[in-house]
């Protein structure tokens, strides 16, 4: 740059018209903005002038994408990828890599695998930290009696791999090598590769520093292993084939485990082991996923979670009626689970329950929910949930907290009767059998209804409500003018009333 | 103003072309250059900053003392820098210069997404013309590089 530019010097430059001042600015500084630009545009740039290709040349990130070239027939498309891979060999620098994508969409063949190996070897000897390779994604997973036709990923990686610190690979097969050194990876993320349990854990044990590890379609796969005191989050997808947990793993967060899609209630988790009381001492967030197992795994499972503040149960079969205790949880996140009975929850902090359920699988009474819900804040209900008036009416009372109340689709409902001086906002929706609804809630800031006109009997709410009332037809189809005056009488604290409705006569009224 | 620390002292910072500007320290040390400084016990005196002229250094110290208040809440500073950026770009220039040699990453990061904002979309021809880029290629280089990456230019 120009340096001690003086005040006249820069006047001189700002009357001047057309300078080129971009190109001037250091490597380094270009390359920060071509960060936030992706691929295609950054190719734009390299061939505005010399200066931009020595630019593209030595940018840090190599990316290669077939997808790129897939409006092209088949052996064009590959054609051109190779050019494109050929290309860049001779023209990016390789030493000073940061990040190397490569991402190939049909089956890989030897001319592809001579330049994966080239290109691996150049950025492993350049000490590439980021490595993303994904092989043959539109594939859903490889059929096991494949595997022979997948890329197998270079001794390179294995032996070299001391500077690599995000390591993701897909479709592709793994060798667990001797001499195996990750001493700085972070992140490892294995997706539809074939991995056996005890290859995993060699894989793990030479990963002193990994915090992230992510296992996705993988098979080979039976029992995860993982004894390791740096893992902050584990996040496992449509692994068919495990069925057991063997873990050590004091500094894990968040652990995220997601069966198969298209096996619910098949795949179910038949062992899970830790070593010691603090094998989990750190996990606050859990999430699971179309998983099956037993009232006894379960909460043999979530006893040994003491710190757990989130817990979300998506799809879960759960045999057996569960004893949960919480003792820290804030957030429960429960949807379309079967518990086949009635669920025992008791978490004395919990701040935010939001059940759904659309398969008629549980019963929602308060008498199993037991002293817990003290704290709550939001309590959210919808689908086939046998809540009945009065354990509603329990709750309202029960909950002196509560500030946000959400009921979708509760069938069981007749009469609404919400007495809570803490709700600041209500949601009504689609409830189909109720006749009457009673609000004495002086705070409440915002009120949705949604459903066929109602008798609000009686609502005393604060005078900066903003109300939302739409109106689904009744069996007349339509309303007189006279029920929706009464309705909107009932609300004339509110500050905003949106109302949507069919009306049988136009007739405006104040 | 802003909820500055009670002990907060004053730096002075000198520009390029010999301005003295007055800055509270805990403002100033969003600078990582002039916080070792600080850190090191060297920013007695003015501090002078070679590379940077005086109307460029009030706009960088105006950034930092938005991004120094801590009542400033995520959306208001989004809005604020949206406003901040909207400068020709010579200014643009000499912030991204400034930002750079006193190693401010929230404003190198903020101003470099305004260029990169720029560039996105662009055609080379018109990334040319936006930036005034002199095309020095021969043309037979240049269909070259264009074959080359013909995918991306459609």
């Amino acid at each position: 740059m120009e340096q001690n530019q003086s005040k006249k010097n820069r006047n001189q430059e700002e009357e001047m018209v057309g300078v080129d001042r971009i190109s001037n600015l250091p490597d380094h500084v270009i390359h920060h903005i071509l960060f936030f630009l992706p691929t295609k545009d950054i190719i734009c740039t390299s061939i505005v002038s010399k200066r931009w290709v020595h630019l593209f040349a030595t940018f840090p990130i190599i990316d290669l994408n077939e997808e790129w070239y897939l409006n092209f027939d088949v052996p064009s498309c590959r054609e051109r990828f190779l050019d494109s891979m050929r290309l860049t060999l001779l023209r990016r620098s390789m030493m000073h890599l940061d990040t190397l994508q490569i991402c190939t969409v049909l089956l890989h063949d030897n001319l592809l695998d001579f330049l994966l190996d080239r290109f691996i070897a150049l950025a492993m000897r350049g000490n590439v930290r980021v490595l993303d390779l994904e092989f043959a994604t539109k594939r859903h997973t490889i059929p096991e009696e494949e595997c022979n036709a997948c890329y197998v990923l270079p001794r390179i990686i294995f032996s070299a791999g001391s500077c690599l610190v995000c390591l993701m690979v897909e479709g592709c097969i793994f060798k667990v090598y001797n001499a195996m050194n990750f001493q700085s990876l972070k992140t490892l993320s294995m997706v539809n590769t074939h991995i056996r349990d005890e290859m995993l854990m060699e894989m793990i044990c030479c990963c002193p520093s990994i915090e992230s590890l992510t296992l996705e379609r993988c098979h080979g796969l039976k029992t995860i292993r993982v004894f390791n005191g740096k893992l902050e989050h584990l996040r496992i997808r449509s692994c068919r084939e495990l069925e057991a947990f063997e873990m050590d793993v004091p500094s894990l967060q968040s652990f995220k485990y997601k069966a198969s899609r298209y096996l619910v209630g098949q795949i179910e988790i038949l062992g899970f082991k830790t070593t010691s009381n603090s094998s989990f001492s750190s996990l606050t967030t859990f999430v699971l996923t179309h998983v099956k197992m037993t009232a006894e795994i379960f909460q043999h499972m979530i006893s040994s979670f003491p710190q757990l503040v989130i817990i979300t149960l998506k799809f879960c079969e759960i045999v057996k009626r569960p004893k949960i205790v919480f003792a820290k949880l804030k957030k429960f996140m429960v949807e379309d689970c079967n518990f086949r009975d009635k669920v025992d929850i008791m978490a004395p902090d919990l701040e935010y329950l939001t059940y759904v359920d659309n398969l008629r699988g549980c019963t929602f009474i308060p008498s199993n929910i037991d002293v817990g819900f003290r704290a709550l804040k939001t309590l959210s209900l919808e689908g086939h949930i046998e809540l009945s008036d009065e354990s509603l009416q329990f709750v309202c009372s029960y909950c002196h907290l509560l500030e946000h109340l959400s009921l979708r689709f509760c069938s069981g409902l007749k009469y609404i009767k919400i007495c809570n001086y803490s709700l600041k906002s209500l949601l009504l929706e689609e409830c189909g059998n109720v006749e009457d609804c009673n609000i004495d809630a002086p705070i409440l800031l915002f009120f949705k209804y949604v459903g066929p006109l109602l008798e609000f009997s009686y609502v005393n709410v604060s005078n900066v409500l903003d109300t939302k009332l739409h109106l689904r037809p009744n069996h007349r189809d339509n309303y007189q003018p006279f029920e929706l005056r009464n309705l909107l009488w009932k609300f004339n604290q509110a500050r905003v009333i949106t109302l949507i409705c069919k009306l049988v006569k136009v007739h405006i009224f104040t | 103003m802003s909820l500055s620390p009670s002990t907060s002292k004053m730096l002075s910072l000198k520009s390029s072309d010999g301005k003295v500007l007055e800055v509270e320290e805990h403002v100033a040390v969003l600078c990582e250059t002039i916080k070792s400084l600080v850190e090191d016990g060297c920013a007695d005196s003015p501090i002078p900053l070679a590379n940077v002229d005086g109307a460029t250094l009030g706009n960088v110290m105006e950034w930092c003392k938005k991004h120094a208040d801590q009542k400033a809440s995520a959306d208001d500073l989004e809005d604020w820098d949206a406003e901040f950026v909207e400068r020709d770009q010579g200014e643009l220039y000499h912030l991204i210069m400034a930002a750079n040699y006193l190693n401010i990453k929230g404003l190198l990061d903020l101003i470099c997404q305004k260029v990169a904002d720029m560039i996105k979309g662009k055609h080379p021809e018109k990334i040319r013309e936006i930036f005034n880029i002199e095309n020095d290629f021969t043309p037979e280089q240049q269909e070259q590089i264009r074959k080359d990456n013909s995918w991306a230019f459609e």
